[in-house]
């Protein structure tokens, strides 16, 4: 059950309906059993998966309360399980066909066996999370939850259930024992979101994809600025794809009377690679900091280390996106961008003095925001080739170092829009340019909020522009999330 | 004024707001329909209770026959309210919802539809039940004669058409917001090219014993309709090159014979008698070309009179039926090219 389908916005309403009507005791085993079902709606035999996953970190999560002698093992058999799951449904292919390109390169013709197995929706956002829950429970920052449907709803919780945020047990445990009165106030809250996440999925996203798609299928079709320009597409496709289902969850959970985190935070307005880790998918990055990164020594340690940190933590978090060379070279690639500022910004601040321009500059903030959007556009090639051997094409193409079709002579393709929709998505980005800028300073949600006739024209123009714009119904093909394969 | 009043009324004022431009930007978005039938936004442009026979069916319907000819050689104001590929479970709806607008002596129902599977093609159920008004006939067709996967897009138009928001011309604002203008063809649909016919040859079709008893079921019921509101249910088979197999069509005489109230014409067995010109009057084997359909349809005039069927309806507008023969004559002059 997508976010952006018919089914969800009958479920949704449902569900809030028969929260607010039950009693508070049956409100939990409400969620808990719409959670499975919004889970079961993709595979069912995969919810078992879940439960298995959730059983585990439950039952070690006690262990480790009860037995404090023996918390180390019990951590460790939580995480050996959960990340051994893990591994079988995601990483095993790779892992074989790495093992039989090693060992064919090693003149060792052998063939490691491959598994037929579908990648469970949302397996990487779910076993962090129980895994962060269990982490917490070791470090004493949390007790263990006694209660199992309420640890089990904790890890199921449907608005974030498949593509997060992946929520801190600090944070959401403690609220699925408050008691939520229906109110307004969380009815528009969620709204807002909720609406402005369905805007940029179905008429950026969507409609990005389009181009990305076209191009990124056969990019030796295309001529260099078609190239950038897919490649700046995909960079705001999944962002508005991303950032459209953490909207929309926080505003389904929110009229619930549920606070998820924010994931994502003007990303695109970074002044630098660092910063922009900072406001993109803030959830799984805070997460790799917490209790990844912090446990590695972070940056308390000697500067060789400290880089050697940061490369650890992107290459893991490459991976943890896709069981693919081109998402662990996305990872690294990332890092080394840290490692590279962190070892040159004595330099670049010498030569800022030397110029004397100040931090606060706008030309020097502009430069900033370009010099990082072209740096992560880099990465986002890897991200989104459909091979290593397309990436460094389109890098090498894009860089005048091999020729293009195009400038062979050979006819260059259209990339899948018409120049109306070219020019819709084109305003589009740009209000969503505004919106996230204006959204550096103000907290535009709680101001738009607090008013009434301009939240409803907000309501109504978003409304308009999906019901024309979107990317739905007939002729359409409304893209999965993109986060869902992670 | 308290905010929650002030809050409960701007949520009324978008809730209208948002209904009105779903309304408008379907309207607007939706193909505008010129031909091939089932279009009622013309219809409903009629004069109430003006029609002295509806005929109903399906492209053998819309085609075969020209109501300004049955009007100068009868006086009756006919109206062909019928649908690509229509279905008998359709063609019911369309008859309810034509008791809303007209009282007609007779309703004539091209039945060749008997033969149809349960739904007809996608294209043809947006075409059928996608220009319907929006009542319980339009949701009463949708539910009961189109497949689940087309419901979203038949009860909400925006589905199937938001896309053309690219390629709307003047035609889509002015006939989205302000409607259709009578159709001067009522109904009929002009073809001027002909494919010559050699021979008469019997219809090949599969059908389920389940598909036909749902379609005789729908004649039951159109025939109690028809009763309910005295009006004269005939079914008939438009003359056309193709028949029925034999057994089949004593089937289906003997049920027809069995529908109270319910009278069956077979013009396909009386086609010798309408001087159709096998070489030039046939568009194809179904369906006449403006040459056929005319002869055909002074043979449905002389049929309706000898059937006891007159104008009946006080219906003070000759001179539109009148522009109608002249637009029809208009049309043959130009080759069919004229846009209504």
């Amino acid at each position: 059950m997508n976010f952006n389908s018919l089914q969800y916005y009958l479920f949704l309403p449902a569900v809030i309906l028969l929260y607010y009507i039950l009693p508070v005791k049956l409100r939990n085993p409400l969620l808990l059993i719409a959670s499975y079902f919004f889970y079961m709606c993709w595979q069912p035999t995969y919810a078992l998966l879940m439960l298995t996953s959730t059983a585990i970190t439950y039952f070690c999560s006690r262990c480790i309360a009860q037995y404090p002698g023996r918390k180390k093992l019990w951590l460790a058999s939580s995480l050996v399980l959960n990340l051994a799951i893990l591994f079988f449904f995601k990483y095993f292919n790779f892992a074989a066909s790495l093992i039989t390109d090693i060992l064919n390169a090693a003149n060792l013709q052998v063939t490691a066996p491959s598994l037929d197995v579908l990648l469970p929706v949302g397996i990487s956002f779910y076993t962090f999370q129980a895994l962060g829950y269990t982490i917490d429970v070791y470090r004493g920052d949390i007790a263990a939850e006694k209660s199992f449907p309420t640890y089990a709803l904790f890890v199921s919780f449907f608005p974030q259930l498949v593509a997060g945020p992946i929520e801190r047990s600090r944070n959401l445990l403690p609220q699925f024992r408050e008691v939520h009165r229906f109110s307004w106030e969380n009815i528009k809250a969620g709204l807002l979101p909720f609406f402005w996440g369905l805007f940029k999925k179905s008429v950026i996203a969507d409609e990005l994809a389009v181009i990305v798609n076209t191009v990124y299928a056969a990019p030796e079709n295309f001529l260099p600025y078609q190239l950038v320009a897919a490649t700046i597409a995909f960079a705001f496709q999944i962002y508005c794809d991303f950032s459209a289902y953490s909207d929309i969850a926080r505003g389904s959970a929110i009229m619930l009377g549920f606070r998820l985190m924010r994931n994502f935070n003007s990303p695109y307005f970074a002044t630098s690679v660092q910063d922009f880790w900072r406001r993109w998918h803030i959830s799984l990055s805070t997460w790799f900091r917490d209790y990844l990164y912090f446990p590695l020594g972070g940056s308390r340690c000697s500067k060789a280390r400290h880089c050697l940190n940061l490369l650890i933590v992107f290459a893991v978090s490459g991976l943890w996106h896709g069981a693919a060379l081109t998402f662990v070279i996305w990872g690294l690639l990332n890092g080394l961008y840290q490692v590279i500022s962190l070892l040159t910004a004595p330099a670049r601040k010498k030569i800022q003095q030397a110029l004397h321009v100040q931090d606060g500059n706008p030309l020097l903030t502009i430069f900033r925001y370009a010099i990082t959007f072209a740096l992560i556009c880099i990465a986002w090639v890897f991200f989104r080739a459909e091979s290593l051997g397309d990436a460094t094409y389109i890098l090498n193409v894009v860089a005048g170092l091999i020729p293009s079709a195009g400038d062979l002579g050979q006819a260059h393709l259209s990339m899948g829009l018409d120049a109306a929709n070219k020019i819709m998505v084109i305003v589009a980005m740009l209000v969503l340019l505004a919106v996230d800028y204006l959204g550096l300073r103000h907290n535009l949600a709680e101001k738009i909020n607090n008013t009434i006739i301009p939240r409803y024209v907000i309501y109504f123009l978003l409304l308009a522009a999906i019901f024309i714009f979107g990317s739905y119904g007939v002729g359409y093909d409304p893209q999965d999330f993109v986060y869902f394969q992670f | 004024m308290k905010k929650s009043k002030k809050e409960f009324i701007a949520l009324i004022v978008f809730l209208i707001a948002l209904i009105s431009f779903i309304v408008c930007a379907s309207s607007i978005t939706m193909p505008k329909r010129y031909e091939l039938g089932a279009n009622w936004g013309a219809f409903t442009e009629e004069e109430s209770n003006s029609m002295d026979v509806v005929f109903f069916g399906s492209s053998m319907a819309y085609c075969n026959v020209v109501p300004a000819v049955i009007w100068e050689d009868s006086g009756l104001s006919t109206y062909v309210m019928a649908g690509p590929e229509q279905t008998l479970g359709i063609t019911y709806y369309y008859v309810k919802e034509m008791f809303r607008h007209q009282s007609p002596s007779a309703v004539m129902v091209e039945i060749s539809g008997i033969i149809y599977g349960r739904y007809p093609s996608d294209g043809s159920i947006k075409a059928n039940i996608g220009y319907m008004p929006y009542n319980s006939n339009r949701f009463g067709a949708t539910i009961n004669a189109a497949p689940k996967s087309e419901w979203l897009g038949l009860f909400f138009p925006l589905y199937n058409y938001h896309d053309r928001w690219t390629k709307l011309t003047d035609d889509d604002y002015q006939i989205g917001l302000e409607g259709y203008d009578i159709d001067l063809l009522a109904g009929y649909h002009f073809l001027s090219d002909s494919l010559a016919q050699t021979e008469m040859r019997e219809r090949s079709f599969e059908q389920t014993e389940e598909d036909y008893q749902n379609n005789l079921s729908y004649l039951v019921k159109i025939a109690q309709l028809c009763q309910e509101h005295n009006c004269r249910p005939i079914f008939y088979l438009s003359a056309s090159y193709a028949y029925f197999p034999e057994s089949y069509l004593e089937r289906l005489q003997n049920d027809l014979a069995q529908i109270e109230g319910a009278e069956f014409i077979d013009f396909i067995a009386q086609i010798d008698e309408m001087n159709i010109d096998a070489e030039h009057d046939f568009y194809d084997i179904l369906h006449f070309n403006y040459r056929g359909a005319e002869k055909f349809s002074h043979f449905l005039a002389q049929t309706l009179t000898e059937i006891g069927i007159t104008a009946q309806q006080p219906y003070d507008k000759p001179q539109l039926w009148q522009e109608r023969l002249d637009y029809y004559h208009s049309l043959i002059a130009d080759g069919g090219t004229k846009k209504n």
